[in-house]
């Protein structure tokens, strides 16, 4: 049949579509870089991918996990929401995908919140009146609510990605660099061609090949797979065929981290907003705080040495302790109600923060599953016999 | 395009929810064997989908059966509601077993965000102290969510009339999940508009794509091109993709916008609502504590246990259990201090604490510290001063040593050899050298000096054979510590008796002197010198302490204990119900009556007034001095305009009446009359009556009455401010029509009268000398206004008169006259003018307070005294009871009257404050009074009436904490700050409202420009044939 009708102008293929990029998918032109993209430590110098562009074709890969590597993708992402998909979402891209489309849903996630504190601080009148006061309060505790809401769902992430990752080795937070070879994005304002994508954020599409390494044989091959697998509790005579053992239970892990990084989230921005309701933030306990920043830190005449430690008293006077008086008064409550709510909310979140560590423990480790046995174990351990 | 299919495992098309699964196209995915090969070059259309050209091997292929969900929102949100139980089970399975796909996991989000809100919501309104705010957290809730999820539908509307796609299109899939079908744009599964006919129903009949062609025409995709189906696809999925990216990109602001609106909107008519559930429910529960109290008192009992019981109130637990484990007949130590701790904070925030403690203590519940003696403690005494003795004797020992040590030390630094041989005296001389006795100290040198006669080697053995009394302290060496007759004598001295149950005695410090007077007498008769007397008997006392202390106990009188504890908690119980109803009527409390009263009737006020945006904008400033001028104007021509007048007088009246009654029958509820008593009333006699028939009561019963006074006191003081700042502006108004007469009163009617005033009146008008009549009348009715408007709350009391009026030298501090006249025509009753439209009960209130306010000012003292004798009736009553009434001529009797009114109005205004008695005998010689007024012959007892007249709560200074609170609102600051609120929600209503347009107005451009040819997509059509065509 003729060439009819292409916008894109490039071939189309089953495996790009399906996110696999082998190398007979590769489009005509290499991407290029994009406006806001970044370089990092573990990549290959400029000249030496240049020269590697012309030769071979570019791959996906991983991001070596280190906090400026994280700080930088996290800046580049945020950034690409407002500079470029929504301008690709707002054009309609014909190759705009389901990533563009959650980063974009970030937006009003991150807007939404401040803007209702501030819309409710915009509202409060200037009676002399109790409850002009109050509702003065309750904007500085709706704005300190908000601030607690996002502290308490990251809190709730990381305390599942940190025990997944020291008990089973597998970082959740591992980013890789996606590369798109679509149409619109080679030339012009919005060109998009890296999408940073996490190598475990899909259950059913895996990254499993990003973790494969180069080698001769499957030992080296699989070098990632049996540091996992040991981590995973499977001795030594699996080793020949770690990536297929570990992958069901590499995917159980993703689950129930996921499940209970939601679950948890749930029950920490419960808890956020309970501290932010209390007492501790209220005008009284922050007597003086302007005048700290006013004349202690950006004071005149004072040495470096006493603004940094007034502003170390500050932190520690009007973030840290409030932060432990305040998360002491949402357990005592003021009265039956509220310390029963306050106690139920901390111990469900103590309770359910235990219980998913421990499940997902216990539910991930090989020893807890039956494992089929390579034959090449099943030799090994002959042997042994 | 076709890749699109392929990466399902199954292919769903439309099914009708009548029609069964269509079966006919069955496909087959695999990513590692692509079925169709990439083309070499160009672009070729996707053979037609067949079980023929897809042969599935060795493989059964899924019976397709997804379908386009065709709802409506009861439908759709019915859905939705059911979807959340699917959710648990994803997440049950997840969580627990570790199973799930993107798919279930992504719901486990949706699933938890909600239940996240839902625990948000719950624990705002569990910390929120009324119900009305508790309602708020979920009606902000609901409104939340209501309009993140009406948001996108709100757009999609516009999208879908426009251009026949509907961008929040959902579709099942063949495994039965629910999904957005434009949410992943590279994956959309267009078979399922396979059969769609042109009324967008499945029908087998249809052609392919019949509703799609449909869409494509709407969309204005040429007919006549070549692939027609996949461009109208993409121009679908343009669209569909800009109408997600501008949900995203508006729905942070609508979100809040939007539910900030339904929210506000909501409050008014909740607010009503609520307060009055909450009303009619805390009355019901006044309702049956009240009749539950009156059979009790019926009843005639007075057991506690028995009363809790019949009133039907449930004790606190906790407080109960740690009441029973702490109450004993003995306390040790510890044990006492937590009882008066665990009543400490039990009863800390309530007036009778300390009545509570001092009928503790004076009525012999709970004794004094004692010891408690038997033989334990002597032979414990014993054994301890033995030990005390010897380690009084080590420490003596080990200093020794020391010392020691330091001279030596000392020495070398110097360079003072020391050997065994060394005189002690010599070494001596050395240090007494000026330069090293400096260095030393003369407390060392005084020491080493007793040992002079020895050498270090000597002086070293007197301190390892521990003779005592070779160094100095003679008689310990002797002395080991105390016998059991040393401790009997002790004992017998310290006045203590043994008692059967061991407890008769004094308090420790009795033993203490004791045993201090037995180590300086056992010490005595060895010659020991006064400094180890000393020394030793304090070290011993210190020693001994804890073990006395061990036997240091209280005595409880249990029964009496239990009673008044448990009948103060049942008052405490009680009062706290009677709390709670005042924190939905007339406590500060934000969603009780009276704050729903502050909230909207300023505001009422001020719309019945009618300013003008500027002149609101001029009262609602930071500068407030225009305010009051312009509120003069205001005032000035609703007096030319009887007409207005009197509609804004009926209407501020109708206003603020309905606020004052709900106040005053909150009132009445709670204290009630001596013929009608209040609940409060009522407790008061219910615990008075337990408390009376109880050996102890003197106390307790004057902290009841105290706490009663306090209470009645304090929400009287609330009622009189609401009346006093409501009516306010109404007798402002009044005030302001007499403002030409009273200038014209004080200053004569015309220049000749001025100037013979001002001459005969030398120190009334002692202001206006020098001045033109003009100049003075100007400044005067200027002066008059201000009082009016300005300055009438407490913090302007002791300069009301004082200020300077505009123009003039000084203000009328020194003139009683003047203030007298200032203060009846700022605190008098209304006029003719005004009274006429109000009912006379309104009147009647309005009058009484003000005149209660005016009293501040009225300095009677001076006017009937002659003297500055300060704020208080002192002298007032003098000369009203010691009037000469044969003297006086119809006109001094009527003042004389209207004096002895006042001083009656003065002492009701003061029930909670005076006692019963007192109140009733004030009235009788108030009566009597006025009879004596009428016939002077009338026996009367001046003097009688004169004392118990001078009552301290008739002293009206500055720091009448009564006054002060029942002052009520300055009317400038009334409006002002009415203004303001105004002003603030106009600019809030500007705000949000402006938000919401603006962001509807950029939703509307946007959407006129979708789907349209852009930079993403060029829209180059091949028309068949092969000739390209832009599109129109």
């Amino acid at each position: 049949m003729d060439f009819a009708y292409n916008p894109r102008g490039i071939m189309v293929s089953i495996s790009n579509i399906a996110g696999i990029n082998l190398k007979e998918t590769a489009s005509k032109s290499m991407p290029v870089k994009s406006s806001l993209q970044v370089n990092f430590g573990n990549e290959k110098s400029q000249d030496k991918v240049k020269e590697e562009n012309q030769t071979d074709y570019k791959h996906d890969h991983t991001i070596e996990n280190t906090v400026w590597n994280k700080f930088k993708v996290d800046v580049e992402k945020t950034a690409n929401i407002p500079f470029v998909h929504f301008p690709r979402g707002l054009g309609g891209a014909p190759d705009y995908t389901f990533f563009e489309f959650l980063q974009t849903a970030k937006f009003p996630y991150y807007v939404g919140g401040p803007i209702l504190a501030a819309l409710f601080y915009a509202g409060v009148k200037f009676d002399q009146f109790q409850s002009g006061k109050a509702a003065k309060n309750v904007a500085k505790h709706m704005a300190l609510g908000v601030g607690l809401y996002y502290l308490g769902a990251m809190a709730a992430k990381s305390i599942i990605n940190t025990s997944v990752k020291l008990t089973r080795g597998i970082d959740l937070e591992q980013s890789y660099r996606k590369i798109i070879p679509t149409s619109t994005n080679q030339t012009g304002a919005f060109k998009k061609d890296i999408e940073y994508h996490k190598v475990f954020e899909s259950v059913d599409f895996t990254r499993w090949d990003l973790l494969y390494e180069e080698g001769k044989n499957t030992e080296e091959i699989n070098e990632k797979y049996n540091k996992l697998a040991r981590k995973y509790g499977l001795n030594d005579e699996n080793m020949s065929d770690s990536d297929s053992t570990l992958k069901p239970l590499i995917k159980k892990t993703i689950v129930m981290a996921k499940a209970w990084q939601y679950a948890l989230t749930a029950l920490y921005v419960s808890l956020g907003i309970g501290m932010a309701n209390q007492k501790a933030w209220e005008k009284e306990s922050f007597f003086g705080f302007k005048e700290q920043i006013k004349e202690g830190i950006f004071g005149e005449n004072l040495s470096i040495k006493s603004r940094l430690k007034n502003s170390k008293n500050l932190v520690m006077d009007y973030m840290i302790k409030p932060f432990g008086k305040s998360f002491m008064e949402f357990w005592e409550g003021t009265n039956k109600l509220t310390s029963a709510v306050g106690k139920s909310t901390i111990l469900a979140a103590g309770a359910a923060t235990l219980l998913a560590n421990i499940l997902i423990i216990a539910k991930t480790s090989a020893r807890n599953h039956q494992l089929e046995k390579t034959p090449q174990a099943k030799s090994t351990e002959e042997k042994k016999n | 395009m076709s890749g699109d299919l392929l990466k399902k495992l199954t292919i769903a098309t439309y099914k009708s929810p009548s029609s069964p699964a269509v079966k006919q196209n069955t496909v087959v995915s695999t990513t590692s064997q692509p079925v169709f090969k990439a083309p070499e070059e160009g672009y070729k259309e996707p053979l037609p989908l067949s079980a023929a050209n897809i042969a599935p091997i060795g493989m059964i292929p899924h019976s397709p059966n997804g379908y386009l969900v065709k709802e409506n929102i009861f439908q759709s949100a019915k859905s939705t509601v059911k979807s959340y139980g699917q959710y648990a089970g994803y997440l049950y399975k997840a969580a627990i077993k570790g199973e799930g796909t993107d798919y279930s996991v992504g719901k486990v989000n949706d699933l938890t965000i909600r239940a996240g809100s839902l625990g948000i919501a719950g624990i705002l309104a569990a910390t929120k102290t009324f119900s009305f705010a508790r309602g708020m957290e979920f009606v902000g809730l609901t409104t939340w969510f209501a309009s993140m999820m009406i948001w996108p539908k709100i757009i999609g509307k516009p999208v879908e009339w426009m251009y026949g796609v509907n961008p929040n299109l959902k579709y099942v899939d063949s495994y039965g999940r629910r999904k957005s079908f434009f949410e992943d744009p590279q994956y959309l599964s267009w078979d399922l508009f396979r059969h769609i006919d042109k009324n967008g129903k499945y029908n087998k009949n249809a052609s392919d794509y019949e509703y799609l062609n449909l869409i494509g025409d709407r969309l204005g995709i040429p007919r006549n091109i070549e692939n027609r189906n996949e461009a109208i696809q993409d121009k679908m999925r343009q669209v569909a993709t800009q109408t997600n990216a501008l949900v995203m990109l508006t729905a942070g602001v609508m979100t809040p916008v939007i539910s900030s609106i339904v929210a506000d909107a909501a409050q008014t008519p909740l607010s009503k609502l609520i307060e009055k559930v909450r009303i009619s429910k805390q009355e019901k529960h006044l309702a049956e504590l009240e009749s539950n109290i009156d059979e009790v008192l019926k009843s005639k009992t007075a057991d506690i246990d028995e009363v809790i019981k019949k009133l039907g109130i449930e004790p606190d637990p906790e407080f109960t259990k740690e009441l029973d484990k702490s109450i004993k007949n003995v306390l040790k130590t510890n044990e006492y201090k937590e009882f008066e701790q665990l009543i400490e904070d039990r009863f800390k925030d309530t007036d009778f604490l300390i009545e509570l403690k001092r009928e503790m203590k004076n009525g012999g519940i709970l004794s004094e510290r004692m010891v408690r003696f038997d033989d334990g403690i002597q032979k414990e005494l014993v054994t301890e001063s033995q030990k005390a003795v010897a380690k009084f004797k080590d420490n003596v020992i080990e200093g020794f040593k020391t010392f020691d040590l330091e001279i030596r030390n000392f020495c070398k630094e110097q360079g003072i050899i020391i050997d065994d041989k060394t005189n002690i005296s010599d070494v001596y001389k050395k240090l007494n050298a000026p330069k090293i006795k400096r260095k030393i100290g003369c407390a060392k040198l005084g020491r080493l000096k007793a040992f002079e006669k020895y050498t270090f080697k000597e002086f070293n053995e007197l301190i390892e054979n521990r003779e005592f009394t070779k160094l100095g302290y003679r008689g310990l060496e002797t002395f080991d510590g105390f016998d059991l007759k040393n401790v009997d004598l002790a004992i017998e001295a310290a006045n203590y008796r043994k008692a059967s149950d061991g407890l008769r005695g004094y308090g420790p410090e009795a033993l203490n002197v004791q045993i201090n007077n037995k180590v300086n007498w056992l010490l005595g008769e060895r010659n020991a010198t006064d400094s180890l007397k000393e020394d030793l008997s304090k070290f011993m006392l210190e020693y001994l302490s804890p073990t006395i202390e061990k036997h240091t106990v209280k005595r409880l009188n249990t029964e009496q204990a239990e009673r008044i504890i448990k009948t103060l908690d049942l008052y405490k119980t009680l009062l706290a119900k009677v709390d709670e109803y005042a924190a939905t009527t007339i406590k500060d409390k934000t969603g009780a009556a009276t704050a729903n009263s502050w909230e909207k009737i300023p505001q009422k006020y001020l719309k019945l007034l009618k300013f003008s945006e500027e002149e609101l904008a001029m009262l609602a400033a930071p500068d407030s001095r225009n305010a009051s001028d312009l509120l003069a104007k205001k005032f000035e021509s609703l007096i030319a305009n009887p007409q207005e007048y009197e509609k804004i007088v009926k209407e501020m009246t109708k206003i603020s009446k309905g606020a004052i009654f709900k106040e005053e029958a909150a009132l009445m509820n709670i204290m009630g009359t001596s013929e009608n008593p209040g609940i409060l009333t009522k407790i008061k006699n219910l615990i008075y009556h337990v408390t009376s028939n109880g050996p102890n009561k003197g106390n307790l019963l004057a902290g009841i009455d105290k706490h009663y006074r306090n209470t009645g006191v304090k929400y009287e003081m609330k009622v009189k401010n609401t009346i006093n700042s409501f009516s306010r502006p109404i007798k402002a108004m009044d005030t302001f029509g007499e403002i030409d007469k009273t200038v014209v009163k004080i200053l004569g009617s015309d220049v000749h009268e001025f100037l013979y005033r001002i001459g005969t009146q030398p120190e009334k008008l002692y202001a206006f000398k020098g001045f033109t009549y003009e100049q003075s009348k100007e400044s005067l009715k200027k002066f008059l206004r201000k009082l009016a408007l300005e300055n009438n709350d407490i913090n302007n009391w002791s300069t009301k008169y004082e200020a300077a009026p505009e123009g003039l030298a000084q203000g009328f501090r020194w003139s009683i006259d003047m203030c007298n006249e200032l203060n009846d025509f700022l605190h008098g009753g209304l006029t003719q003018r005004t009274a006429q439209y109000l009912p006379k009960e309104m009147v009647n209130k309005f009058d009484a307070n003000s005149f209660e306010m005016g009293v501040r000012y009225s300095r009677l003292e001076s006017v009937l005294a002659g003297g500055n004798i300060g704020n208080k009736l002192w002298g007032a009553v003098e000369e009203i009871f010691y009037a000469n009434i044969y003297a006086l001529d119809e006109k001094g009797k009527e003042l004389l009257t209207k004096r002895v009114e006042q001083l009656e109005h003065l002492a009701e205004s003061r029930r909670f404050e005076i006692s019963e008695e007192k109140l009733k005998d004030m009235r009788k010689t108030l009566n009597g009074f006025k009879g004596v007024i009428k016939n002077p012959h009338k026996p009367f007892d001046r003097q009688s009436a004169v004392n118990l007249f001078h009552s301290r709560e008739f002293i009206f200074d500055t720091n009448n904490l009564r006054l002060s609170k029942q002052a009520g609102k300055d009317v400038a600051d009334f409006f002002i700050d009415a203004a303001r609120n105004v002003r603030s929600r106009n600019k809030w209503t500007k705000l949000v409202w402006g938000l919401f347009g603006g962001t509807v107005a950029l939703s509307g451009l946007t959407i006129s420009m979708m789907g349209k040819k852009n930079y993403f997509n060029k829209d180059i059509y091949a028309r068949k044939g092969g000739q390209n065509v832009n599109r129109k």
